[in-house]
């Protein structure tokens, strides 16, 4: 089974999963009213469910998904989200160094006028611009 | 009766060194805070509006029509050189913006985007200027029914960007409109999908979604890729030819007709209260895809693609004032905040606004035409130290590029909680690429879906189960039919002649 056909499933199955799971919990029952909370959210969840199913059995198209290069896609996914929680626990001006160094490090810049300026210039101008000049805090 | 006096001498107010180095003062500003992601013309125009108190109303408006304009023309830069959209508006720029800076002709796309830019707004600064009444008082016939008719046919356009698989087109077209739904429901306020966070009251942040979609996971992907030393984002060859670099008549004069295409959806679109100009530009580039001679060339770098885009999306800001100056409805956010600006000096913008304030509104336009202007050159001066930018190494670019998203989405929605949105979409743009799903049919749902589903539960309850009252409707029912043909001839035709 192809990966692009297998798709198709997994698009049938999230289909599902909302019309039977997500959306009876997450939309509150109205009674009055032509189109209720959870009309369209069905309509859509119904398509998503038929168009999977036509996919899955009449795959068309075609699916370039290359395991180790999405794992390091991933990776700095996982970087990224770290920075972020970072950003929240000690600041913008803080965690934004840590973020571009790893970064930096994990794709091998090792150019000293470019790294200072990954580093440091370009969350100092940041802050520059947004905190100082327009008065909007960061986090 | 027309009284040019009124006319001329509004327009020599305008055309006053005075009132161009506000104008210029605002294009640059303009230009500058379009380009950087997340802050747009509009932040920067809240912002500037207690410091035009002390000015008179026209230098005060003139300065902020030029950030406004300058905005839109900023929006494409970071769009076409970093594939990350500066504002919303330039969204579907990226689509073949960026493909052209992988293939070398950074400052051709920036040109073209510019002259596009330039042409959209001026030919709906026209229009407003010639026709605005008329064209208010058919934009005031646009009920919810009609706006639901407009809504569906901007679906039917949908079908002629779906691509090599119709399944996967409908599943990202349905995905798109699903997500729209998060928040609280039209008709009875309440909450869905918000797994307990209150910040989705609101629904889904469209810049997250715009950034986290279209320009997060090019920015993994392409950090990804770079192993070692990494070499400048974009190599622009020495011995580039010239024609390579700039954007010559014969080719501009190539985009008229999608220039002319452009500016027609933005300026119609633009005078509807409540349309935003991304659907405008989104389906500008779908027309534009559907009747070229080579489909298959949008999305790799057409010049074509950028012409549609940018006419259509600066084709808006001059139409959005017409509901505003003469009915006193504001188009969008930029047009609800000029119309702050004016009741400030003491200015009632309205049907009466013509008669009272005649010569204010005349000046206002020779302030359009003179931002307009301005905008060309100071754009031309500004891409050539764009391109520079991109000389710097990849490492440097998508590293700025990646934390431009993270402040751009923080400062647009107000916390963190709209990062981590746009970190969430990413992940799925990134997978839906990689399966062949288009991204670019689930954004534009997504940016219909609530106007959608608004105008939709609007007019069931208009119609309140009698359906005769649509033969009512001539404006609706010739969008309904026109939906149909859009579907056979961007869909059903083009599948079977792909056949």
């Amino acid at each position: 089974m192809t990966l692009n056909r297998l798709s198709g499933l997994v698009v049938a199955i999230m289909g599902l999963s909302l019309l039977f799971w997500i959306i009876p919990h997450q939309t509150e029952i109205v009674d009055s009213g032509w189109l209720k909370p959870a009309t369209l959210p069905k309509i859509t969840s119904i398509f998503i469910i038929i168009a999977g199913m036509l996919h899955f059995i009449f795959p068309t198209g075609k699916a370039e998904f290359d395991i180790e290069f999405s794992l390091r896609v991933g990776l700095f996914f996982v970087i990224s989200t770290i920075g972020l929680y970072l950003m929240n626990l000690i600041g913008f001006i803080m965690a934004t160094p840590i973020l571009i160094s790893v970064i930096m490090a994990m794709i091998k810049e090792r150019r000293p006028f470019w790294l200072i300026a990954g580093i440091l210039l370009l969350p100092a101008s940041i802050w520059f611009c947004v905190d100082f000049l327009l008065n909007k805090p960061l986090p | 009766m027309i009284d040019f006096a009124i006319i001329l001498g509004g327009f020599a107010d305008a055309l006053t060194l005075y009132n161009l180095f506000f104008v210029l003062c605002g294009v640059v500003l303009g230009q500058f805070v379009g380009a950087v992601p997340g802050v747009g013309p509009v932040t920067a125009m809240a912002i500037a509006i207690p410091f035009t108190f002390a000015l008179d109303p026209l230098p005060a408006i003139a300065f902020l029509i030029g950030v406004n304009k300058g905005g839109l023309v900023g929006g494409a830069v970071p769009a076409i050189l970093i594939n990350t959209p500066g504002t919303p508006d330039a969204a579907a720029t990226t689509l073949d913006g960026y493909p052209m800076t992988k293939n070398g002709k950074p400052e051709k796309a920036l040109k073209m985007a510019l002259y596009s830019s330039v042409t959209g707004d001026a030919f709906s600064d026209v229009v407003l200027i010639t026709v605005a009444p008329l064209i208010a008082m058919v934009a005031l016939k646009m009920g919810p029914i009609e706006i639901f008719a407009l809504m569906v046919f901007a679906f039917s356009i949908i079908a002629g960007l779906v691509g090599d698989s119709m399944s996967k087109g409908i599943a990202a077209a349905a995905f798109g409109l699903f997500f729209a739904t998060v928040g609280l429901d039209p008709e009875n306020s309440t909450p869905r999908f918000i797994f307990g966070h209150f910040e989705l009251y609101d629904g889904l942040p469209l810049v997250s979604v715009a950034l986290g979609m279209l320009a997060v996971p090019e920015i993994f992907r392409r950090l990804s890729m770079i192993r070692g030393k990494s070499m400048a984002a974009v190599t622009i060859s020495k011995t580039q030819k010239k024609e390579d670099r700039r954007v010559s008549w014969a080719e501009y004069w190539s985009c008229r007709y999608t220039i002319l295409r452009g500016s027609v959806i933005g300026t119609i679109l633009g005078a509807i209260p409540g349309l935003d100009s991304s659907a405008a530009a989104f389906m500008s580039y779908a027309t534009a895809k559907q009747t070229s001679r080579d489909p298959d060339s949008f999305g790799k770098g057409n010049i074509h693609g950028i012409a549609a885009t940018e006419s259509a999306n600066s084709a808006v800001s001059g139409a959005n004032l017409i509901p505003m100056l003469t009915l006193g409805i504001p188009g969008n956010i930029a047009a609800a905040l000029i119309i702050t600006a004016l009741m400030i000096h003491g200015v009632q913008p309205g049907p009466l606004l013509f008669h009272e304030q005649g010569r204010l509104i005349y000046g206002l336009f020779g302030t359009l035409l003179m931002a307009n202007i301005l905008n060309l050159f100071t754009g031309l001066l500004g891409l050539r130290l764009w391109a520079k930018i991109i000389g710097a190494p990849e490492s440097f670019i998508f590293s700025t590029a990646l934390l431009l998203c993270i402040v751009g989405v923080y400062i647009s929605t107000g916390g963190l909680f709209g990062v981590g949105v746009m970190f969430f979409f990413a992940l799925l743009g990134y997978f839906m690429n990689a399966f062949g799903y288009s991204i670019i049919v689930f954004v534009i749902a997504f940016f219909l879906g609530e106007r959608f589903e608004l105008s939709l539960s609007q007019s069931l309850n208009i119609l309140d189960g009698d359906y005769a009252i649509l033969l009512t409707r001539p404006v609706a029912l010739v969008l309904f039919g026109l939906a149909i043909v859009s579907v056979y001839w961007f869909g059903i035709r083009t599948n079977k002649k792909k056949e």
